[in-house]
């Protein structure tokens, strides 16, 4: 039924009442907001607040929405201020670096545990180098990176969401795609030995 | 040539954006985390929850309102107090300069009207010295009586007549109108009385009991006998003169700046009273100062000659009186 629909105009019938148009939705968007805050946030817990903080919040600000900007926008805006509150605070400043994104290499072992042994060791291997390497890139290149990437954002949405030029996101973009290309060539260099 | 690593590199960067090539495939491969189902389900239940009541959840006071509505609220909480102090400022740094100015203005209307009511002041003193309409009815004295039976008609129709020197105020104006009162109460005498051959000035024919009382002159305690009548104080005396005519004791003969001088020289060289000056010579006789003595003993007869004086300092001095 809401298919076909946009996100800003599922937004405007949310905004009045239309529950199904809220579902829809969140089938959308759960997932890529859940990843974009699971990766910035050192612990899962956190992202789980995070995330039922941010649509509670849509929820309860749709009455003061404008379709001036993508929903897509709107919605990660709210999020990224709620994560960047939660950075500020002292006890985030006492998350040990190794156990960063500990949660987010654990779960993909968790997952390639059913195929064989060494194909296992090598794929859990590969996700913590690639895990290494994206967590070693700077803030802006990463977030960059990980909403075009694992958030589906546009170069559009992305420049309108941290304020900076479409341009500058590119540039984001590529110096973190040659960081990560450097380390997975080495990373294949590796396999032969 | 040049441009064929930078193609490469632009190509394999496009080729990174749609998710081509091995380090995208890598990326995608990686497993995502996924939001629980419990949060999913919690946060679809409160939000069916609120919808089913129909209602809208009142937001808490620190809750974010999104981007959409939050800058103009918090623009003008913001910018609240900066505004009003701004606003403060301004208005006085506006008003200051223009009460100031209006002080000064006012400050400057009452030093010109100042100065024009103190020119006005000499017209009732200088009239009875130099009445030249005062002088001038000669004539009119000689005149008819029809004539001198309006004399009053004419000081006052000169007095208006004479141009104003200066803006009339309610105090010059009184003292003209006060000094055509006395030019025609003078004309009226003199039309009465058998024309002088001397003309008095008005002032002169007002009684010496109209002049007023001269200050009490200070009595030594050991006094005797009353002070003589030359006795008061001498820069006194030029003022009575003025107020009472020109009494005995003055020279007729003598004009009033040259009085005037005069007066101030013997006030300067006189003391106050004589007591002073036989406590100075008791004083001058007690250092030992004979000379200095003598000369202010000397001093005090010629201008008392009949102050009394303690025997024992005349004694003193070696003086018969």
């Amino acid at each position: 039924m809401h298919n076909g629909l946009s996100d800003e105009a599922l937004m405007l019938r949310y905004k009045e009442g239309d529950l199904p148009a809220f579902q829809e939705l969140y089938r959308r968007h759960s997932r890529g907001l859940y990843r974009f805050l699971s990766w910035h946030a050192p612990r899962r817990d956190w992202a789980d607040e995070i995330a039922q903080d941010s649509w509670i919040s849509l929820h309860q600000a749709r009455q003061h929405y404008q379709p001036l900007a993508s929903f897509r926008t709107y919605l990660y805006q709210i999020a990224r201020n709620r994560l960047l509150d939660l950075l500020r605070q002292p006890q985030a400043q006492l998350v040990d670096d190794a156990a960063l994104f500990d949660h987010l290499s654990d779960s993909g072992a968790a997952t390639s545990a059913s195929v064989g042994a060494d194909a296992a060791l090598e794929a859990r291997q590969r996700t913590r180098a690639l895990h290494a390497a994206i967590h070693a890139l700077p803030g802006e290149q990463k977030e960059a990176l990980i909403l075009q990437q694992f958030s589906g954002m546009s170069l559009e949405e992305i420049a309108e969401l941290v304020a900076v030029p479409v341009e500058t996101v590119k540039s984001r973009l590529r110096y973190a795609m040659k960081k990560l290309r450097q380390h997975y060539a080495a990373d294949a260099d590796k396999e032969p030995v | 040539m040049t441009g064929q690593p930078y193609d490469d590199d632009d190509a394999q960067f496009d080729a990174f954006l749609q998710g081509k090539g091995p380090l995208a495939q890598g990326l995608a491969e990686l497993t995502q985390p996924a939001p629980p189902a419990a949060l999913d389900a919690a946060i679809l239940a409160r939000v069916a929850a609120d919808l089913g009541q129909g209602g809208t959840a009142a937001a808490a006071a620190n809750d974010d309102q999104g981007p959409a509505d939050f800058q103009p609220r918090r623009w003008r909480e913001r910018w609240r107090t900066p505004v009003a102090l701004a606003a403060g400022v301004t208005a006085i740094s506006i008003a200051l300069p223009l009460w100031q100015d209006d002080l000064a203005q006012r400050q400057a209307i009452q030093a010109s009207m100042q100065e024009m009511q103190i020119p006005a002041m000499p017209a009732p003193m200088t009239e009875p010295h130099a009445p030249p309409e005062a002088a001038a009815p000669a004539p009119d004295i000689a005149a008819p009586a029809k004539d001198a039976a309006a004399p009053a008609a004419t000081g006052a129709g000169r007095a208006a007549a004479r141009p104003p020197a200066i803006m009339a105020t309610p105090s010059a104006l009184a003292a003209k109108a006060e000094a055509a009162r006395n030019d025609a109460a003078a004309e009226k005498r003199k039309a009465e009385a058998p024309p002088p051959t001397i003309q008095m000035p008005a002032h002169a024919a007002a009684p010496s009991s109209a002049a007023p009382p001269a200050p009490p002159v200070p009595v030594p305690a050991y006094a005797r006998t009353p002070a003589p009548v030359v006795a008061p104080v001498p820069e006194l005396q030029p003022q009575a003169d003025y107020r009472a005519g020109a009494p005995a004791q003055s020279a007729p003969a003598a004009t009033k700046p040259a009085l005037a001088k005069q007066l101030a020289e013997d006030a300067a060289s006189q003391p106050i009273y004589p007591a002073a000056v036989v406590v100075h010579i008791e004083q001058l006789l007690k250092e030992g100062k004979r000379d200095e003595a003598l000369a202010e003993w000397d001093r005090l007869r010629a201008t008392y000659p009949d102050y009394p004086v303690p025997d024992k300092l005349r004694e003193a001095l070696g003086r018969s009186r």
